[in-house]
């Protein structure tokens, strides 16, 4: 379990992070959510002891214990992929043995095989991210700090690296992103970070529910239609899409609502609000 | 061999062979090597062959040592070879840090001591080797046209400076822990190099100093020097190198913070 | 002319151009096979070509880029 307690860190007059609090249960995937400059990079180089906290506490496990891969990932240029993962493998306290073994499993799981030989300094962004994801993994830490880890890469490799994310077992994962659509796919908690400030946390089900919850939604082919089936009962009207909360109605009641209108209707159906619609809610 | 301060040793050895320093810095400290020895020697003929020389005007020149020539080329390696030297070191640490890629080698548990260790070992090793072939260098060129140096006389003056050369190095390594790239390059530079200077110019009032060294690396071998000032010069340069190499390490632990992450 | 073409001791100074153009050579080559030096890569191979021994060694420590 990790534990962050009142966490606080200033630079001169500027408050990056003020009294930061929360808990990461075991083996559990957090989203740590917030737009540039919320100061979640600053909060995640504080719990990889990069930098000191002004005040506050925190649990967590020892460094060989942890792994981190910054938003932009630098290397030793003039060595090669394996040479700098066997380098971190045993800076991290393997034995050359286990070291061995290690890189070859991670070059792999970030598909980097064919390049493992060549200097890091011809490679991409995405490879560099790649590596960068590798060199976090190697030592199998039990907590994994992530700054963005997608944001540098194009859709394949997003996906790739969310499925490497999501396949991990036996590790707490803390990843700080602005890609909300990605975060929703893996992530068993959020924690809403605006102005250095925990706005909002708890698991994804409970942040959504106290969002809205689950509503009903129909959406029509023209606005008109739209309007005139809004004003028939409480609703929402979001251009040709009327919103209705579940708790008011049933899916029952609504098709025996909506059935008359049958041919204006486009598409009918539940909707859960996106981490995205929560995160503009957070930010008001 | 899986110790902290091998591994980081390895990486900076890769770097010296894979980025050429190991190439071009002893082909450096050889042309500054030969170079003095040669000029010296065709003195004469280079004037008469650029200038207009009155015909009647005497172009007399002392007859050099080999020591003394050695000694020239210890001064050229103080003049320009020097500079490379303190340059290449003060940038080290605190490059690395700006450019970031220390970042995900301080997460790790690694104890501030080994990463001052490589720094100074591969600094040494490769500033040595250099020093080493250009005084070589030097001497093949010096025995050639001026007459023979002994291998006692050569290994006390390679010594010598070596001692001179630690002190550099530390000092520099120093500023590099401490300070942003900039200014340990500036710092390093001024202290360093400004102490030849003032050596140069009002070194005739003291005798005991790192700076010293450099001239008493022949003198030792010209009788030209006390032992005992040269004794006490390499003890405080020893001595001031421990104290530089024990606070860079402290210093470097306190700017962890300040790297690009 | 011949005459002090002939007196010029070249046995001794072959070495001193050679290890010139040593350091020429890798510094050339190093440019054109880094993918990105500080600065214009010709500003580079002027300085290489034109400032003996210095301008090298000032490509090694300045141009070379490490990241």
């Amino acid at each position: 379990m990790i534990k962050v307690e009142n966490l606080t860190k200033h630079y001169g007059h500027h408050i990056a992070v003020q009294n930061v609090s929360f808990t990461l249960e075991k083996n559990t995937k957090t989203a740590l959510i917030g737009p540039n400059g919320a100061g979640k990079t600053t909060i995640l180089s504080m719990l990889t002891q990069l930098t000191t906290a002004t005040s506050g506490r925190c649990w967590l496990p020892p460094p060989k214990e942890i792994g981190f891969l910054p938003q932009y990932p630098k290397f030793y240029s003039w060595l090669n992929a394996e040479e700098y993962l066997m380098m971190v493998a045993q800076l991290s306290g393997l034995t050359k043995k286990q070291a061995i073994l290690a890189s070859a499993k991670v070059i792999e799981v970030v598909d980097l095989i064919k390049d493992s030989k060549r200097k890091i300094e011809g490679y991409s962004g995405g490879m560099k991210q790649r590596l960068g994801i590798a060199q976090a993994l190697i030592h199998q830490p039990t907590l994994l700090l992530l700054d963005e880890p997608v944001s540098a890469l194009d859709p394949i490799g997003r996906r790739d690296v969310m499925n490497i994310i999501h396949n991990l077992q036996d590790t707490t994962v803390l990843y700080a992103t602005h890609i909300l659509h990605d975060a929703e796919q893996v992530t068993d908690n959020v924690l809403f970070i605006q102005d250095g400030q925990i706005k909002e946390q708890g698991s994804l089900q409970e942040v959504k529910q106290k969002y809205g919850g689950k509503q009903l939604e129909v959406v029509f082919y023209t606005v008109q239609d739209a309007m005139q089936f809004a004003a028939q009962m409480p609703s929402k009207v979001e251009g040709e899409r009327v919103l209705l909360s579940a708790t008011r109605y049933t899916m029952h009641q609504l098709l025996a609502i909506a059935a008359p209108h049958s041919e204006k209707i486009k598409r009918l159906g539940w909707k859960e609000p996106s981490l995205e619609d929560i995160f503009l809610e957070v930010g008001k | 061999m899986n110790q902290p301060v091998w591994l980081l040793m390895q990486k900076e050895y890769r770097e010296i062979w894979r980025s050429y320093r190991l190439i071009w810095l002893p082909l450096v400290f050889i042309l500054l090597g030969i170079m003095d020895p040669l000029t010296t020697y065709y003195m004469k003929d280079i004037l008469q062959a650029v200038g207009n020389i009155p015909e009647g005007m005497a172009l007399t020149f002392p007859k050099l040592s080999p020591l003394e020539v050695l000694s020239a080329t210890i001064s050229q390696f103080q003049t320009i070879g020097i500079v490379i030297v303190i340059v290449l070191t003060a940038m080290m640490i605190s490059k690395e840090r700006e450019q970031g890629a220390v970042a995900l080698l301080y997460i790790r548990p690694i104890p501030v001591a080994s990463f001052i260790w490589s720094k100074l070992c591969s600094m040494l090793t490769l500033v040595l080797i250099s020093v080493c072939v250009g005084m070589l260098a030097s001497t093949y060129y010096i025995t050639l046209l001026y007459g023979a140096i002994t291998i006692r006389e050569l290994s006390i003056a390679f010594s010598l400076y070596s001692i001179w050369l630690l002190f550099v190095i530390s000092f520099a390594l120093l500023c590099s822990a401490w300070c942003k790239n900039a200014l340990s390059i500036a710092l390093s530079v001024l202290v360093l190099y400004g102490g030849i200077i003032v050596d140069a110019i009002l070194g005739q009032y003291w005798t005991i100093s790192p700076w010293k060294l450099p001239h008493y690396a022949v003198g030792v071998s010209m009788h030209s020097v006390e032992l005992q000032d040269v004794w006490l010069s390499i003890i405080s340069s020893v001595m001031s190198s421990v104290i530089f190499i024990v606070v860079a390490m402290i210093a470097m632990k306190h700017k962890k913070d300040t790297v690009t992450i | 002319m011949e005459e002090v073409w002939q007196s010029i001791p070249w046995k001794l100074i072959l070495p001193l151009i050679v290890i010139q153009l040593l350091l020429m050579g890798i510094a050339l080559i190093d440019i054109k096979r880094s993918h990105e030096v500080n600065g214009p890569k010709l500003v580079w191979v002027l300085i290489v070509l034109f400032i003996s021994m210095l301008g090298p060694v000032l490509y090694f420590i300045l141009g070379r880029r490490q990241s």
